[in-house]
């Protein structure tokens, strides 16, 4: 069941975020602030790569994403999708759901523990300053206009 | 007492992080702060959704502000920044410095700030004696680490970033910054 759902992380990633992302539209408390992490979190992913410029465990197999290996692109999004749960019945679901997804790019060997560790992280981060700084602006005319916090 | 009390939690939490990393290495230190981060979160859930698990209920009575957005903010987000810390750093020295500045800069900060009589002038919420507590504090634990030039360096720096008023929470700030400016060569 794990190959399958590596295989399947691996293979639709981009329809896994949109599946994850309508997830929390339906049960994350801060669903503005989840798609926005999200989104940024997968933008930012992208820009410290090159930075990084470590290679995948895999680098020269076939089966290998050409693109760097630090940090990872799906532990990013998983470290949102989980703290952006806090609060609500769906953590349940979705702490497991992000270790399992995290945890099945080592299995797949196309990130080390160390990269994962890093996406997540970054995605923790990304979140977690996002919520921090709509939170203190609370009272903002523009926080309570487009109701942000919701 | 209640600033007291989250200030001494504060740094033992970031002394025990110091220790995980000299005695078991950089990857377990980042296994324990996961570790730490998802236990966290699911407490705070737990705690949200009224579920009294009796320790950490009692925890969060003892330190947490009634005025927090979210019981256990302060230290979910001090591990998250920690975390963010030990994987984007190039060593586990400058991780262990920073964690230094990070808990006993801050904390200690606090510690002397609340009684502080002379707010700083570009931030009336902060004081210099918590200022001059934060890079006694945090200069000291972190030159056992990178040596005195580049604890000086960061401590000042990071320091400054302590002191303003930041746009979000000190815990995500300290490190990001650290990590910014490393990666800028300083």
């Amino acid at each position: 069941m794990l190959d399958a759902f590596t295989e399947f992380a691996q293979t639709y990633y981009y329809p896994l975020i949109v599946l994850m992302a309508l997830f929390g539209l339906c049960f994350f408390k801060h669903k503005k602030i989840f798609l926005a992490a999200l989104f940024l979190s997968a933008l930012t992913v992208q820009a410290v790569k090159p930075l990084y410029n470590e290679p995948r465990p895999c680098a020269g197999a076939p089966f290998c994403p050409e693109s760097e290996g630090f940090p990872s692109a799906h532990a990013a999004a998983a470290g949102v999708f989980v703290i952006a749960s806090i609060g609500s019945p769906a953590f349940v679901f979705a702490a497991p759901f992000s270790v399992l997804l995290a945890y099945s790019r080592v299995c797949a060997g196309v990130h080390s523990v160390e990269q994962v560790f890093a996406g997540y992280a970054l995605g923790l981060m990304v979140y977690g300053l996002l919520w921090a700084f709509l939170h203190k602006h609370a009272t903002h005319g523009l926080v309570v206009k487009h109701k942000l916090l919701e | 007492m209640l600033e007291f009390r989250r200030q001494v939690l504060h740094v033992l939490f970031g002394a025990s992080a110091i220790g995980v990393g000299l005695f078991f290495g950089a990857l377990a230190l980042k296994a324990c702060l996961f570790a730490c981060v998802l236990a966290g979160a699911a407490l705070i859930t737990l705690q949200m959704l009224g579920v009294r698990v009796p320790l950490s209920h009692r925890m969060f009575e003892l330190f947490e502000r009634k005025t927090a957005e979210m019981p256990g903010k302060g230290a979910l987000l001090f591990v998250v920044g920690t975390f963010f810390l030990a994987c984007f750093s190039p060593s586990l020295e400058f991780t262990l410095a920073v964690i230094g500045i990070l808990g006993f800069g801050d904390g200690f900060a606090t510690i002397v700030g609340v009684n502080g009589m002379h707010p700083l002038p570009f931030n009336k919420k902060k004081s210099w004696e918590g200022t001059l507590a934060f890079f006694a504090a945090g200069f000291a634990s972190s030159a056992f680490f990178v040596g005195v030039p580049q604890a000086l360096t960061y401590t000042i720096l990071l320091g400054l970033v302590e002191a303003a008023d930041s746009p979000a929470d000190d815990n995500l700030l300290i490190p990001l910054t650290a990590i910014i400016l490393k990666g800028f060569g300083v």
